[in-house]
């Protein structure tokens, strides 16, 4: 399949380079051999002890090793191990860039990132399609009635059995899902809020008994591994530039710079399903996806057009919820609301840093339901730096880079 | 059946396996290890580079084999005798092995096809290439796989300071807060490139040709399934290149004599090429042996 970049993209390795490492230039970023500048730096007479000392303790801004190269009249392009354009302005005092992920130095487009943007549409779709009680109800009795393990059987039966009647008092399982969570964040200091999706994963998915929560999720129940996407080719470093964030709506203003994918960027990857691991695995799948899919004919057969519809409709309510709030993108709202009402026709996916909540959950759902506010709130999801309370708005933030919102891929 | 196993020579097969994207076959992480990474891949103790054992790759091999075999069971009964018992499927619904379905013995939590006997393992294309270790009778492997360490080009880029494995950083995303959750997993870089070795041995005349060709087939499934860990999400494309067949006559064996092997020209042939055109390449293999 081929990807196309619609808008800038960047997907992280968590590393980043820092203004030590960098000589911001006019529209362009030179990334410094530090190594080699050093080396010259001690043959011109400069005491080690100096420059560890600048270092440490940089003067008024922290791009140590362009005080020297600007003082001693240095040719930066002599201590240049690349340069990267820059779109936006360089920090003035200092910056950090977080980058882009490279295998062998080459950007590349990992799988599970698209794959994980996937696996989002298919999650919401399952819901919005089949998460009505009746049929998640049936769903866990086929799991309460496989448990296979006989000296822990009725253990096993009884803890389903449980889950399914808490369900059963719900018409719709996410709204199942929003008590769950109160009631787990009522009982549990410590909920987990990283995962705070792992059962209705479990019910969607795949899952195993499980002797706390009824059941857990198991990737091996899990119709999505018949689903193989490969990292992307490497691509040229050409494509690559650094851009500056702007994170509006924030009441803190954290200067932010990426290394990402220029748009237009073009790169092939593998996607395929693999159809055996469907066909053999068919009565052991016991997920609701695998249920939902019954409604269309063979699961097996119809498993890819389901994904794609789900990718389809989920980006699609994406860009209406993004246009719904387009006042959210402050000054940037004009040309943001012209980059989606110009998206081309088309597969669209949004990926990798920046894309925001509303892309990388079950958001769509969730805020439809009556308890969703009280739930976020307890959540602590839109809390305001500091300590000052939570957000009346949520998501407030949007990412901006060069006018545009952030990952937006077009896949054909 | 009485076992009766003869020796007429063996196919030698070498070549490079490279990793086309970033490879994970795992290891366990050594308790105390301070600062060492979470999912490790797999090292040679004595160089500490990484490696490919045999029996990650003859496992995927087989795997990928018996899945083929299964979706085409009623079809290939007729040709594979040993089949016939079988219907396609799992006995894991069941929970009993040996159930009449194909996948019919429960190793830890998965199912996979072993015949139970010598004489249907004779008969079943996966047991007769691969080896089974039956209830009754073992039948032993036609296939040795040895483990491929990295090729000489990729261990002086190593010496000169290049990464061979990677630490990957992923983050699930929590898909109702948004909370990223990283993981962090050791990969082999893509484009590293590794030897690989694999031998037939050919036990019986009227045998080879299709265990041969099945070999090939699952080289052929493995290029575009994946090899280790976290495959359906990017890692483990692999792919085979060629360098060398030869078949070595039983003779060789006695005498070490050159003409007592039969090259087969193989040299930038893909797996696909080279089941095109087997009877054409193996020609001299066959008449050296005189039957299919």
């Amino acid at each position: 399949m081929r990807l196309t970049v619609l808008s800038p993209l960047h997907i992280g390795d968590g590393s980043e380079i820092t203004s030590v490492d960098i000589y911001p230039g006019d529209g362009m970023i030179f990334v410094l051999d530090t190594g080699k500048l050093t080396k010259d730096l001690l043959n011109l007479g400069i005491p080690l002890e100096e420059i560890l000392t600048l270092l440490k303790n940089p003067p008024g801004h922290s791009y140590v090793f362009k005080g020297y190269i600007d003082s001693l009249n240095l040719n930066v392009k002599d201590y240049t191990l690349y340069t990267l354009p820059l779109i936006g302005e360089a920090g003035r005092e200092s910056m950090r860039i977080k980058n882009f992920i490279k295998s062998n130095g080459k950007p590349y487009i990992p799988g599970s990132s698209i794959k994980g943007a996937i696996r989002t549409a298919v999650f919401y779709r399952v819901l919005k399609e089949c998460g009505d009680t009746a049929t998640v109800m049936d769903v866990l009795s086929n799991v309460a009635r496989s448990a296979n393990n006989e000296q822990r059987k009725n253990e096993q039966r009884k803890n389903i059995e449980k889950l399914k009647n808490s369900v059963g008092w719900n018409t719709h399982l996410v709204e199942y899902y929003l008590n769950y969570i109160n009631s787990r964040l009522e009982e549990e200091k410590r909920f987990d809020k990283k995962r705070a999706d792992d059962l209705l994963e479990a019910i969607v998915f795949g899952m195993e008994p499980d002797k706390d929560r009824g059941v857990r999720y198991e990737p091996k129940r899990d119709p999505m591994r018949a689903l193989v996407v490969r990292d992307s080719e490497p691509i040229g470093k050409k494509h690559l530039a650094v851009y500056h964030v702007n994170i509006v709506g924030a009441d803190v203003k954290i200067p932010t710079w990426v290394e990402a994918l220029k748009p237009k960027t073009t790169v092939e990857f593998e996607l395929a399903v693999d159809g055996e691991t469907l066909r053999l695995n068919g009565n052991h799948f016991n997920g609701l996806l695998w249920e939902c899919l019954k409604n269309y004919g063979e699961p097996s057969e119809v498993f890819e057009d389901f994904i794609w519809k789900a990718v389809d409709e989920f980006y699609g309510e994406v860009i209406k919820a993004e246009l719904d709030e387009i006042h959210k993108h402050g000054p940037h709202r004009t040309s943001v609301s012209s980059f989606y009402k110009t998206l081309p026709e088309g597969r669209k996916l949004r990926l990798g840093w920046g894309s925001g909540w509303i892309a990388t959950t079950l958001g769509i759902l969730l805020r439809k339901e009556k308890k969703w506010e009280s739930t976020r709130r307890k959540l602590g999801l839109g809390r305001k730096p500091g300590g000052r309370g939570v957000s009346r708005d949520f998501p407030k933030t949007r990412r901006v880079a060069d006018g545009m919102p952030m990952g937006w891929v077009k896949i054909e | 059946m009485v076992m009766d196993r003869k020796f007429n020579g063996k196919l030698v097969i070498t070549g490079k396996i490279k990793a086309v994207t970033g490879l994970h076959i795992g290891a366990q992480r050594e308790v105390g290890e301070i600062g060492g990474i979470d999912n490790p891949v797999i090292k040679d103790p004595v160089t500490g580079l990484p490696y490919i054992p045999g029996s990650s790759l003859k496992g995927r091999l087989r795997s990928l084999l018996e899945i083929l075999t299964n979706s085409k069971l009623d079809e290939w009964k007729e040709k594979y005798k040993g089949l016939e018992g079988y219907s396609p499927g799992s006995c894991r619904e069941e929970g009993r092995e040996n159930c009449g379905k194909f996948f019919n013995k429960r190793i830890n939590n998965g199912w996979i096809h072993v015949c139970p006997d010598y004489q249907k393992a004779y008969n079943c294309p996966v047991c007769r290439l691969f080896g089974a270790s039956g209830d009754g009778s073992n039948f032993p492997s036609r296939l040795i796989v040895r483990d491929a360490f990295l090729t000489e080009e990729w261990k002086r880029k190593w010496e000169e300071g290049q990464e061979i494995t990677e630490a990957k950083i992923e983050v699930g995303i929590d898909r109702v807060t948004s909370q990223a959750n990283p993981r962090t997993n050791e990969r082999v870089v893509a484009g590293t490139e590794f030897n690989f070795e694999i031998i037939y041995t050919v036990e019986d005349i009227n045998h080879w040709k299709d265990d041969v060709k099945n070999l090939l087939t699952a080289m052929a499934l493995l290029e575009d399934s994946y090899l280790g860990g976290s495959g359906s999400r990017g890692y483990g494309k692999v792919k085979f290149f060629f360098e060398n067949i030869e078949f070595r006559k039983a003779d060789y064996y006695r005498t070490g004599k050159e003409e007592d092997i039969i090259r087969i020209d193989v040299k930038d042939k893909s797996v696909r090429e080279i089941l095109s055109e087997f009877d054409d390449l193996f020609s001299g293999v066959k008449s050296a042996l005189g039957a299919e």
